[in-house]
């Protein structure tokens, strides 16, 4: 090991165990004024606030509703998972993971799906590409003949959540700066994806998410036509054929499909 | 001056996205943070649409130039990637590292003054600018601790740095003042003792003082004295790109913009009165 590694191992490690070890005065000249600890501190301080800060961004939500009780979650998740990204951004993606294995935080299963959501919303409009919408008009130029084999391409910036906690309505409460609703366990299901370089949830039923999931599986319009039918509409597949031409009508005007090559039929 | 001479610029913050496409403000352009555009989403799509209308830089936080671990190939990808969509003027990063075995501290940590970092530094930057197949900006930054090993100053240090790779210079006029204050030296000795050939743009930026040191915050407006060493450093310099970095408790772009004017006005009446324009 030669001495530029040595001297950086033993300066990080000082400020990864925040500042609990002895200052580095074997390799750290004492400052014209003031204290090295004062001036070391400063870097020690900087690790941990400029993370903080970044978790701050990434949930606003939950640090608003925790108020300094998320300060102190955000420490115990910068010592527990150390960055290790090159791009800050991506610091906070484990924190929902965090809350929902880390006691005593994974006795509030809402506050990791809240977590959940708010990632995916930022993900969402800042880690994926922008694309060009599929319209209804793209829908309604598609000729008869051609729908049996059409496929739908989701937004790259989908992504499928599923709650078991009424975490949508603390989102929208903490949102709308409304009246907290009492915490209550309702399965919800949602997608979520970027308009207009807006992060939005939809929040959709069973049979809903079960075909937005196989759009994503690539399902062509006649096979997304009989897993619906088989699993929904066993007794009227005429109507599960029209349900799905609405449902795929209303998510095509919420901007959630986009034109690819593959759809060579636009 | 040299041909590829800007003039005056500001940061580009995701606040100010907005009122620069609506307004096309009299900036001549921006300095975009690079690590904030190498995924795609939001703010790529807005930085793609500023650079219709204005050059911009591209300025990073994460080379890690003097960093132990092995150079990441994949975030210099992304970096190249990034200037074939921007087309930046340059590409700017910092003399410092910010981490080791595989962690990062996202902080421009400071780097010991000492041959062996130097003979190091220079084969990376070497390596980088292959890879861009560009000439880079290396940044000064500000430090609040000093190295017993180091044997070069810190203008030293980075005058043969700039020399011995074959790059160029990125100089932060607070953070020169900064450490001055921090370290005790003379920071018009600093800005005397570099190659007036490789200094190609200058920071401007505020800060926060402490009892017996500053803290780089870039969260204020510009002190006097970081003025006045700046007006020295065009004296010295002549036309230099000059922007104002701006990070926290950022303000109205137009409060931005007069203090960016003011650095043109100081800067163009030393210029018309001491060189050839």
């Amino acid at each position: 090991m030669n001495t530029l590694q040595r001297i950086q191992q033993k300066f990080q490690s000082y400020l990864l165990n925040n500042a609990k070890k002895k200052p580095l005065t074997r390799y750290l000249s004492l400052p014209h004024q003031g204290e090295l600890d004062q001036r070391l501190m400063v870097y020690a301080n900087a690790y941990r606030y400029r993370l903080l800060e970044v978790l701050e961004k990434d949930y606003p939500l939950l640090s608003q509703w925790l108020g300094e009780e998320f300060i102190e979650i955000a420490f115990a998740y910068i010592e527990m998972y150390p960055s290790q990204h090159v791009i800050i951004i991506e610091f906070g993606q484990r924190f929902p993971e965090f809350l929902a294995q880390t006691q005593p935080y994974a006795a509030y299963p809402y506050l990791a799906e809240l977590a959940q959501l708010l990632r995916a919303l930022n993900r969402a409009v800042l880690q994926t590409p922008t694309a060009v919408c599929m319209t209804r008009a793209d829908l309604t130029a598609v000729p008869i003949s051609d729908w049996a084999d059409l496929r739908f391409a989701l937004h790259p910036s989908v992504q499928f959540l599923s709650f078991t906690w009424n975490t949508l309505a603390i989102h929208q409460a903490l949102t709308q700066k409304k009246a907290m609703p009492k915490v209550c366990s309702d399965a919800q299901k949602c997608i979520v994806w970027c308009k207009q370089l807006q992060g939005y949830y939809l929040v959709v039923t069973e049979r809903e998410y079960f075909v937005m999931q196989a759009c994503q599986h690539a399902l062509c319009f006649s096979e997304l036509c009989n897993r619906v039918t088989e699993r929904y509409f066993v007794s009227d597949p005429d109507a599960a054929t029209l349900w799905i031409a609405q449902f795929l009508s209303r998510v095509v005007d919420e901007q959630l499909f986009v034109t690819t090559t593959e759809v060579t039929t636009w | 001056m040299n041909s590829d001479y800007l003039g005056y610029g500001l940061g580009l913050r995701a606040k100010h996205y907005a009122f620069i496409l609506e307004h096309h403000p009299a900036v001549d352009w921006f300095e975009a943070l690079t690590e904030d555009y190498l995924t795609p989403g939001r703010r790529l799509h807005y930085l793609k649409r500023i650079r219709e209308y204005y050059p911009v830089v591209m300025h990073g936080v994460a080379l890690s130039i003097a960093g132990s671990d092995p150079l990441n190939r994949v975030y210099l990808n992304q970096v190249k990637r990034l200037a074939q969509q921007i087309q930046p003027a340059w590409i700017s990063d910092h003399v410092c590292w910010t981490g080791v075995d595989g962690f990062n501290m996202h902080d421009l940590l400071p780097v010991p003054f000492t041959q062996q970092a130097l003979d190091h530094v220079v084969a990376r930057v070497r390596y980088v600018q292959d890879f861009l197949g560009r000439q880079i900006l290396l940044e000064n930054v500000s430090s609040y601790v000093t190295y017993k090993e180091s044997e070069y100053t810190e203008w030293d240090f980075l005058a043969a740095l700039a020399q011995e790779a074959d790059c160029l210079i990125l100089l932060d006029i607070n953070n020169i003042y900064v450490n001055s204050v921090n370290h005790g030296f003379d920071p018009y000795l600093y800005l005397h003792s570099l190659p007036k050939a490789r200094v190609r743009q200058f920071h401007l930026a505020g800060h926060e003082r402490c009892d017996n040191y500053i803290i780089d915050t870039h969260d204020a407006s510009i002190v006097d004295p970081v003025w006045q060493l700046y007006q020295e450093a065009v004296r010295h310099f002549g036309f230099v790109s000059t922007m104002i970095e701006r990070d926290d408790n950022i303000p109205e772009f137009p409060e931005l913009l007069t203090e960016l004017n003011y650095a043109r006005h100081l800067a163009t009446e030393i210029l018309n009165s001491v060189l050839p324009v």
